[in-house]
């Protein structure tokens, strides 16, 4: 029998749609893993296995009557645990929600349970989606399944670690300022920051409502496209949802990289550790050996792109909070305290400014997109760090470091593929990102499985 | 470096909480806007822009 713990959705489910694989039996096999290695790396803050052997029989009645749903029917996910689950605590990793019980799901749950899919549980993120560590010492804090005294990642690093871990298949996250890419490089899978209202946001904690996107996270980029399916599309309860016609987004995940004209903004060439800088020249190499047209371009606009995203993030992040802020500071964490309260302290100017900013980046980022058809540039400029004492410290110097390669997405809301670039030198996973125009995510995704094919990290998972 | 009293102040005025042990992390923080805020002065024309905000299309058509 093949194992069947690293095994992607996409060649899952073909096993569960002629039955020689049972859903209750991959199920049950998953949570069997949980079981024994989430203790250690705590990837979830609340486990379901009841329900998710619930899900699972019945997706498995279904398919035995000839009912099969999709891609998705059968294929175990975790939730991150700020999407709102109906009758299920949701505690967005704070203290705060530590009892709250939503009465309806986000849509996104509706839609991934709608396909068939089975929610094993929800799973653990830095406190509020607003910290880049993985670090909650609420709920735990969730450990790098590469070296467990490294973080995973945040702020959906429960998401990412159990990918890299076996600990689900697939896995939803959020990202306003780079919290789906940012733990999918740190952990060496696969995540997408989609564009700014493909995906609903509706039920899902707000972090910076302007910056805030959920999106698809995997091990593979083919199971990213499949997620998307699902995910994107018109919701009417969210205002900023995108009205539009949905694209086949594993159609053109065979067409290759040859004759693709990519972008290299000399803005993400700067401050990069070594390590970073070295894999980044090497996929630079591997992706002209594809066929792939790539130059450097310059984008000096992305530069405001720090100020930008702490001016907004903090800004909308302290406006959401004021009221728990006055009432229950003590209910925060130290690190997510002092960045709302900064927030706070931030003016309105600052906070338009910041605005008029985006505007320019938004141009910027357009004007690029006349002359390339894709942006690249490594996810974060930094390998994984090592867990330090101060860990309040290293969120905010983890997010100083980052919020310039990662917020710009955010900003001008374009969709952004995150995929490992290779190991650095202590045998950790590093990142790259490839950066498309809006609701280029169809041709983000060809690009992301032509790079997966040369299997970037040079190791299967489960050797880790 | 923004003052500390300055942000003691400036949380009291919102009715925020101050912890002494916030104080530096705060600094911090505040330091980081200040720096990166002088990017801005690259742009002399920002002002050309008009800032983006979250607007409700269905609600004010």
């Amino acid at each position: 029998m093949t194992d069947i713990s690293f095994l992607t959705a996409a060649e899952l489910g073909p096993l569960i749609k002629s039955r020689q694989l049972s859903p209750v039996e991959l199920t049950k096999h998953t949570l069997n893993l949980m079981e024994t290695i989430d203790p250690i790396l705590h990837t979830y803050i609340t486990p379901l296995p009841e329900l998710a052997l619930r899900q699972a029989r019945k997706a498995e009645d279904e398919i035995m009557r000839g009912e099969y749903a999709g891609p998705l029917h059968g294929i175990p996910i975790g939730i991150k645990d700020n999407y709102f689950t109906k009758g299920i605590r949701t505690t967005a990793g704070s203290k705060l929600f530590n009892n709250f019980i939503p009465n309806e799901n986000a849509t996104a749950v509706d839609k991934l349970l709608g396909a068939g899919a089975i929610m094993l549980g929800k799973q653990n993120l830095h406190e509020l989606a607003a910290g880049s560590t993985g670090t909650n010492p609420y709920f735990g804090t969730t450990r790098n399944p590469w070296k467990i005294n490294h973080m995973p990642g945040g702020s959906s690093g429960g998401g990412t670690a159990s990918l890299a871990a076996g600990l689900a298949i697939l896995a939803t996250g959020t990202d306003t300022f780079g919290s789906i890419r940012l733990p999918a490089a740190m952990c060496g899978v696969y995540g997408l920051k989609a564009t700014y209202g493909l995906v609903s946001t509706y039920g899902i904690f707000p972090t910076a409502w302007s910056l805030d996107t959920s999106g698809p996270m995997a091990r593979s980029v083919t199971d990213l496209a499949l997620m998307l399916q699902v995910m994107a599309g018109y919701d009417a309860k969210d205002p900023a949802s995108l009205n539009m016609p949905i694209p086949d987004y594993t159609e053109n995940l065979n067409k290759g990289i040859s004759g693709v004209k990519i972008g290299i903004p000399t803005y993400y060439l700067e401050g990069l550790e070594p390590d970073v800088e070295q894999l980044f020249k090497n996929a630079i190499a591997t992706l002209t050996s594809l066929g792939a047209e790539i130059r450097e371009i310059e984008i000096p606009e992305l530069t405001m792109s720090t100020f930008s995203g702490y001016a907004i993030v903090g800004g909308e992040a302290s406006a959401f909070h004021e009221k728990w802020l006055k009432d229950h500071a003590e209910d925060y964490s130290t690190d997510i305290r002092t960045f709302f309260l900064a927030g706070a302290l931030s003016n309105t100017p600052q906070y338009v400014k910041a605005q008029q900013a985006r505007r320019k980046m938004v141009k910027a980022f357009d004007r690029a997109f006349h002359d390339v058809d894709i942006l690249l540039g490594p996810t974060i400029p930094i390998t994984t760090p090592a867990f330090q004492e101060n860990w309040v410290e290293q969120n905010l110097d983890v997010v100083r470091r980052c919020m310039p390669f990662t917020s710009p997405v955010n900003l001008t809301g374009t969709p952004s593929l995150a995929v490992p670039m290779g190991l650095d030198e202590n045998g950790l996973p590093v990142g790259m990102q490839f950066i498309g125009k809006h609701l280029s995510e169809k041709q983000l995704l060809q690009v992301g499985h032509a790079w997966e094919r040369v299997d970037p990290l040079k190791i299967s998972l489960k050797r880790i | 470096m923004v003052y500390a009293h300055y942000i003691r102040q400036g949380l009291y005025n919102q009715g925020l909480p101050v912890y002494e042990t916030d104080i530096p992390f705060i600094q911090n923080i505040l330091y980081t806007v200040e720096q990166a805020e002088s990017s801005l002065g690259a742009f002399p024309y920002l002002n050309q822009e008009v800032p983006i905000t979250v607007v409700d299309k269905e609600l004010m058509r």
